[in-house]
């Protein structure tokens, strides 16, 4: 199988405390990835790298083929890449639904001449998104909230939104920061299928998160990184194993 | 020659009172984030008030300066608890400056009001005769003009960097989160930057009076102007409003006597633009995430 | 919902299911329109602020995308309105251009003129972009006055032909209604078709958050100036056809406090509706009609208005009512399907 993502040596530091530093990482194809640590660990900073929200000190981020370092995040859709964040970044006034169908913008050919006088490649166009986007709302179990404004959603559906939002892009990789969070217990396990069904579907997943039932039960490979290093790396019950996760991470996780 | 020199004086009077109102903008800024385009605006109230005043009380000119000033200042005070405070609650930047662009109007209502649309004028502070030096006459309100915003350059400098109340400010201004985390009370320290800014509009007002008219229609020429002085030294720097405004005030002044009137307000706007395009953090100021 | 697959970027040839309904839009113009042709007949006495408030209408619905979506307040109307207004004069009276063709030539150069403004201006946050929209409104202001050969100074450019369509000349206020009554009801079809597309929410996602925008793959910079252009392109239409209504043109029409009232009449009525801007020019114009001695306390009541819906309806008052009747729809419903599951 070959790596769909391969970061090698990236490193980046704030006024000389390094955030992140020489990390590797690799993500195959049509899987999902787990990158945990506690907080702090630089595990976001990762994500801020990888999709050029910010520049490497040095380090290389290569996707599909393509070398992504000095991209624009602007240019990352088109490739196939998409990301969520923390605190969920939709826009408050968009339905539900809207902010879903804004997720397709790199598949939209119409413009704004043929928006504004909603000529019939806009009116297709519309229709297709609009089902697209309900059927991603559906799959994510946000149906009731279909017609309601971003901003008047709980954070923890917010962030699932952001999911179907970023699926909505139909991208080869998916990168998730936290979306478990605010959510509870079942509606954990509603996700880990959720996110299943993605790895199902031919999407691969990284996966930043502080539920370790969640990583564990889905993950193919994890990560675990401390203090802007890599410190484990390995299947799920290799890196459940491992002496120095247990000190850095598990033992005071659990 | 003391032609120029007449009208470099004259200039700079005007550019004493821009600076004032760009200094009470700054103060508000740096403190709050809203750009209060009503400034220039409350210095035109606070002028006809003081002529009002005045002639009610049939006191010297001079003695309704401290009168204006305390009213103004608490006024602004309240202007902030009852208007700002509330929106401030739930509005974006964007929604306080057309707070401001309403609270301008509705200064210019009040004064349409109160006084109609006609310009009023006040007796100088000390005798109507100009020193004449060498040809160049210069009205003495003029030093009182210079003194005015000496005294509040000095008094702003004194207050933010001697008392405790001062570094409180300067707190909030670089940091308004990381202030509250300390205990202070950000919402009382805008209350001070409005009153701050409302006594130093009131000076302002009651001291140019003497030397022009004031009206109605001239709201929108000091608030704009107070505001491109503001931009133009730096939102938020102190030191940028006082160069700002007598920048502004000089260029005001010399367009205006060797074209005219109008395109010397075109002079300005092309200092503004210009100063927005290539240095949109203003002479004076940091560059803070102005851009995109 | 959990055993489902992931639903593939397919070409559906399913119906979409709650779209906003299409009938709904169309009723709502109708009805709309029907009021509009019948208002001369209703109210005969009113005609001169009926196309007053037409032309502000058609001032501000442009602005909507600018100020609702892309979350930028341009204080800059007046200046695409004098270039509309004495650009009219100036073609229609020095080069015997005919009128339509002006207007709509004078329309096409204020939207390339915003393009090239927005360039360089919306790169500025925020609040920046409407410092600089205020220069050039102050600008504009002063030009009029000042640029005698075009604009004949203060008391005004004289001697402007009515609008011509075709042979027909637009000369009483009722013909001047009715053209600006289409002129509305195209931009406004416009517009609310902006919003209801990928565009306008792409609009959207830049005024809130351009950064996550860019990660959506939207290029901020070119929505923002578009939209800057439409607010140009139909502020220059508003200010030729009122050069066209009065013939003539002064600076009294373009100031710094119009500029402000513009913008205003937007944040009264609210900037995400078609109706929000009328209701908005309805009550900036109609105020100073209520009586002779209400015109002294416009600037001050509307100065209030401002303040007042700025900090308690900040979607302005449309919007407020709006958004209440949805969130009590929605309450509903919800509370019915609840039911309906507990059953």
């Amino acid at each position: 199988m070959s790596a769909l993502l391969t970061v090698r040596g990236i490193s980046r530091s704030y006024g000389g405390v390094a955030a992140v530093q020489s990390v590797d990482l690799e993500v195959d194809e049509g899987t999902i990835r787990a990158v945990i640590g506690p907080n702090g660990a630089g595990k976001t900073t990762l994500l801020d790298l990888v999709t050029g929200f910010t520049r490497p000190d040095e380090g290389s981020v290569e996707f599909c083929g393509h070398q992504l370092t000095g991209m624009s995040p602007r240019e990352l859709p088109s490739l196939g890449l998409m990301r969520t964040f923390q605190s969920a970044r939709l826009v408050p006034t968009l339905t539900v639904r809207q902010n879903v169908m804004l997720g397709a913008y790199r598949f939209t050919r119409a413009r704004f001449f043929s928006d504004a006088l909603r000529l019939p490649r806009t009116r297709r166009e519309e229709c297709e998104l609009v089902v697209r986007a309900d059927e991603l709302v559906d799959f994510l179990d946000l149906r009731h909230f279909a017609d309601t404004p971003a901003q008047d959603l709980p954070a923890g559906a917010q962030r699932l939104v952001e999911v179907a939002r970023g699926l909505a892009a139909a991208p080869k990789l998916l990168l998730l920061d936290e979306p478990a969070a605010g959510l509870d217990d079942s509606e954990t396990r509603e996700l880990a299928d959720v996110l299943d069904a993605v790895r199902a579907g031919g999407v691969s997943l990284v996966l930043i998160e502080h539920n370790m039932s969640l990583v564990l039960a889905i993950s193919d490979r994890i990560t675990v990184m401390d203090a802007g290093r890599v410190i484990a790396e390995g299947l799920p019950n290799e890196v459940r194993e491992d002496a120095a996760v247990r000190k850095a991470y598990l033992g005071v996780a659990s | 020659m003391t032609d120029l020199v007449q009208v470099v004086l004259g200039g700079l009077a005007d550019g004493c009172v821009y600076a004032l109102i760009a200094l009470g903008m700054s103060v508000v800024y740096s403190i709050s984030r809203i750009i209060s385009l009503a400034q220039g605006g409350f210095v035109v109230l606070a002028a006809l008030s003081a002529v009002s005043l005045q002639e009610s009380l049939g006191i010297s000119p001079l003695a309704v300066v401290p009168i204006v000033v305390v009213i103004f200042a608490v006024g602004l005070a309240a202007v902030d608890v009852v208007i700002v405070r509330p929106a401030a609650k739930r509005a974006t930047p964007d929604r306080l400056l057309l707070t401001t662009v309403g609270m301008l109007q509705a200064v210019g209502g009040l004064l349409l009001l109160g006084w109609g649309n006609l310009p009023y004028t006040m007796p100088a502070f000390t005798g109507s005769d100009p020193l004449d030096w060498g040809g160049v006459r210069i009205p003495t309100q003029y030093f009182w003009l210079a003194g005015a915003l000496v005294v509040c350059v000095l008094g702003l400098w004194l207050l933010l960097n001697k008392t405790e109340l001062g570094l409180a400010m300067r707190a909030t201004a670089s940091n308004p989160s990381a202030a509250r985390l300390q205990g202070i009370r950000v919402d009382r320290m805008r209350l001070m930057a409005f009153a701050l800014a409302g006594a130093m509009a009131a000076l302002a007002g009651a001291t140019i009076i003497p030397i022009t008219f004031l009206q109605f229609t001239t709201v929108t020429p000091y608030a704009v102007a107070g505001f491109i002085a503001a931009v133009v030294g730096g939102l938020g720097s102190n030191a940028g409003a006082v160069v700002g405004g007598l920048l502004l005030g000089l260029l005001q002044g010399v367009f205006g006597r060797y074209w005219n009137a109008d395109l010397a307000q075109l002079a300005a706007i092309a200092l503004l633009v210009a100063v927005l395009l290539l240095r949109p953090q203003g002479l004076f100021g940091t560059p803070e995430r102005v851009r995109r | 919902m959990t055993s489902a697959r992931l639903p593939m970027p397919v070409e559906s040839a399913g119906r979409p299911t709650g779209v906003r309904t299409r009938p709904a839009r169309l009723l709502l113009g109708v009805v709309g329109i029907a009021i509009a042709i019948a208002l001369p007949y209703l109210v005969p006495t009113q005609m001169s602020l009926l196309v007053t408030v037409g032309i502000f209408y058609l001032a501000t619905i442009g602005l909507t995308p600018l100020i609702g979506q892309a979350g930028q307040v341009s204080l800059g109307q007046t200046m695409f309105m004098a270039i509309g207004g004495y650009g009219a004069g100036f073609l229609t009276m020095d080069w015997h251009w005919p009128t339509a063709v002006a207007a709509l030539v004078l329309a096409a150069f204020s939207g390339l003129l915003a393009l090239v403004f927005g360039a360089g201006f919306l790169r500025l946050r925020g609040y920046y972009f409407a410092l600089a929209t205020l220069g050039l409104a102050v600008a504009t202001a002063s030009l009029s006055t000042a640029w005698i050969s075009l604009t004949d100074g203060p008391s005004g450019l004289v001697g402007i032909p009515s609008l011509h369509l075709g042979s027909y000349a637009v000369f009483s206020d009722q013909a001047n209604f009715y053209v600006l009554v289409v002129l509305g009801a195209i931009a406004a079809w416009i517009t609310s078709n902006l919003r209801n597309s990928q565009t306008g929410r792409a609009l959207a996602a830049v005024g809130n958050d351009s950064v996550a925008a860019g990660m959506l793959g939207i290029r901020a910079s070119r929505y923002k100036a578009t939209a800057f252009a439409i607010s140009a392109v139909t502020a220059s239409l508003a200010g030729s056809l009122y050069a066209f209504y009065l013939r003539f043109f002064s600076p009294d029409v373009v100031t710094v406090t119009v500029a402000f009232s513009i913008v205003i009449m937007v944040a009264v009525g609210g900037s995400r509706s078609v109706i929000g801007p009328l209701i908005g020019a309805l009550v900036i114009q109609g105020l100073p009609q209520v009586g002779q001695t209400f015109s002294n306390w416009e600037p001050l009541v509307a100065g209030l208005v401002l303040i007042a819906v700025m900090t308690y309806f900040p979607a302005g008052l449309w919007g407020a009512v709006r958004d209440g009747v949805a969130s009590a729809w929605r309450r509903v419903s919800r509370h019915a399907v609840a039911q309906g599951a507990g059953r």
